[in-house]
């Protein structure tokens, strides 16, 4: 996958600019930078809720999930089996149940959307997507809004997705566990690409240096193996 | 106090000529508010949910739609349906039909302006969501129509409220014939200048029932929405 002349500005101000990027099939791919770096553009101009300036470059059969994710007001599993709508009715339960199984929300399914708490509804709107098996994952910080244990359960929800998957996150040690690429950006341009851990460990600009600097690998390290939560996984 | 009790009378007995104010009266709002909606969720989901160029003009033409004067419209429908306006030869002037007209031009735009501020405020997060789950535009739409479905249950019937409550356009339209065009508004104006205050009360007494129960049906209505969703 090439995406080429990715870019967006709004007025004056160019909030991304990215010329070239491949990302092979099957690559978990990390989209670092610090707040306003353009990691949400970048994702949202893929996923297709905006336009890119250039050509378009919205990926098909991608599954998009938001920073901030949304509630449909209706019940856990009504939420997931709205997604589902090109499915015969008779299958949409058992796959929406076999969705939320796998996001740790199966318990829940019969509570009402808009009284989950952010880690839940996060945890709902990941099962959403994962129901309609995309290709690709778009995820713009899955985590953000999440307590240990949501994040724990979404990131072995995650580990065990097996496809392309692209996400932007604020933290290294989760990019650390979740990915083997990523990418530094700043200013809407890549500063820095590679491997994750090597760039994590050895970054090239004296930029990305300074940014990793704020970061203990040791707490990443200890936290790779998330264990002990999420019983009905 | 007298003219309350033969007012209660006038209800309870079963007055054809109050009954039939009543049944033309909920017949025009009923038609009136069922296609103001129609139109006005229509145009208020493209203005709630599309940016497309001209969006501003539109939305603020809109807006001082909603404060259209009610005789305004009725001017104007009256001017279209007169025997020398464009739409004389169809000889509507002083029916139902001529009113529910006169009533759509008054509601839809606050059907639409109303719907569009709900809309607006629910479409940014529910249409990301959309699209990232592949959903099409119109699929888009009408999620979040139906995610909103409490509020424009209350945008109907603020419509609907303001269709009983009417009555500069119907009267200009409608003409107030009896037994044909005269809607509770209209006749209590009529019958308050002819010094027949019970009728008059016992119609304002209707019109109040009227407002209350749809109270209680909005509210059960957005109590059921959120208990199946």
């Amino acid at each position: 996958m090439r995406l080429e002349n990715l870019k967006k500005t709004y007025g004056q101000r160019t909030v991304l600019q990215i010329s070239c990027l491949e990302v092979t099939e099957g690559t978990r791919l990390a989209v670092l930078g610090p707040n306003g770096s353009g990691k949400s553009t970048m994702l949202k101009i893929l996923a297709g809720v905006i336009k890119n300036d250039g050509e378009d470059m919205f990926l098909s059969h991608c599954g998009y999930l938001p920073q901030r994710s949304y509630a449909f007001d209706r019940t856990v599993i009504k939420n997931v089996e709205s997604a589902l709508w090109d499915l015969p009715r008779s299958k949409r339960r058992s796959a929406a149940e076999n969705a939320l199984r796998k996001t740790g929300m199966l318990s829940l399914s019969q509570a009402q959307g808009k009284t989950l708490s952010g880690g839940e509804m996060q945890r709902l709107a990941l099962a959403r997507v994962l129901a309609r098996e995309p290709k690709i994952l778009l995820l713009d910080e899955p985590t953000a809004a999440c307590d240990i244990e949501s994040e724990t359960l979404i990131e072995k929800a995650l580990k065990r997705w097996k496809g392309t998957l692209i996400f932007s996150t604020h933290s290294p040690a989760q990019a650390m566990r979740l990915s083997d690429r990523a990418i530094f950006l700043e200013n809407g341009k890549i500063l820095e690409s590679g491997e994750t851990a090597e760039m994590l460990m050895n970054p090239k600009s004296e930029r990305v240096r300074e940014y990793m600097s704020h970061w203990r690998v040791e707490y990443a390290q200890g936290n790779n193996d998330a264990s002990g939560v999420g019983d009905d996984l | 106090m007298h003219d309350f009790a033969q007012a209660l009378l006038l209800i309870f007995t079963g007055d054809a000529e109050l009954w039939g104010i009543i049944w033309v009266t909920l017949k025009m709002s009923f038609f009136s508010t069922v296609i103001s909606s129609l139109i006005g969720f229509s145009l208020g989901a493209v203005i709630g949910s599309c940016r497309f160029p001209g969006q501003n003009i539109l939305l603020n033409i809109t807006s001082t739609l909603m404060s259209l004067p009610p005789v305004v419209a009725g001017l104007l429908v009256f001017m279209l349906l007169s025997r020398s306006g464009p739409f004389g030869q169809l000889r509507l002037l002083y029916t139902v039909e001529a009113m529910v007209i006169a009533q759509v031009v008054l509601i839809t735009p606050i059907i639409a302006g109303m719907s569009a501020a709900v809309l607006e405020r629910q479409s940014q997060p529910v249409l990301e969501t959309c699209v990232g789950l592949g959903m099409s535009f119109f699929r888009s739409r009408k999620m979040l129509l139906w995610d909103c479905r409490s509020q424009l249950v209350s945008v109907v019937l603020a419509g609907l409220g303001r269709s009983l409550a009417e009555v500069g356009a119907v009267q200009l339209v409608g003409g107030n014939v009896q037994g044909k065009t005269r809607v509770m508004t209209t006749a209590i104006m009529l019958e308050t200048n002819m010094g027949r205050f019970d009728f008059a009360l016992a119609l304002g007494v209707i019109l109040l029932v009227l407002a209350f129960i749809l109270n209680i049906f909005a509210r059960r209505i957005e109590r059921r929405t959120h208990s199946e969703a």
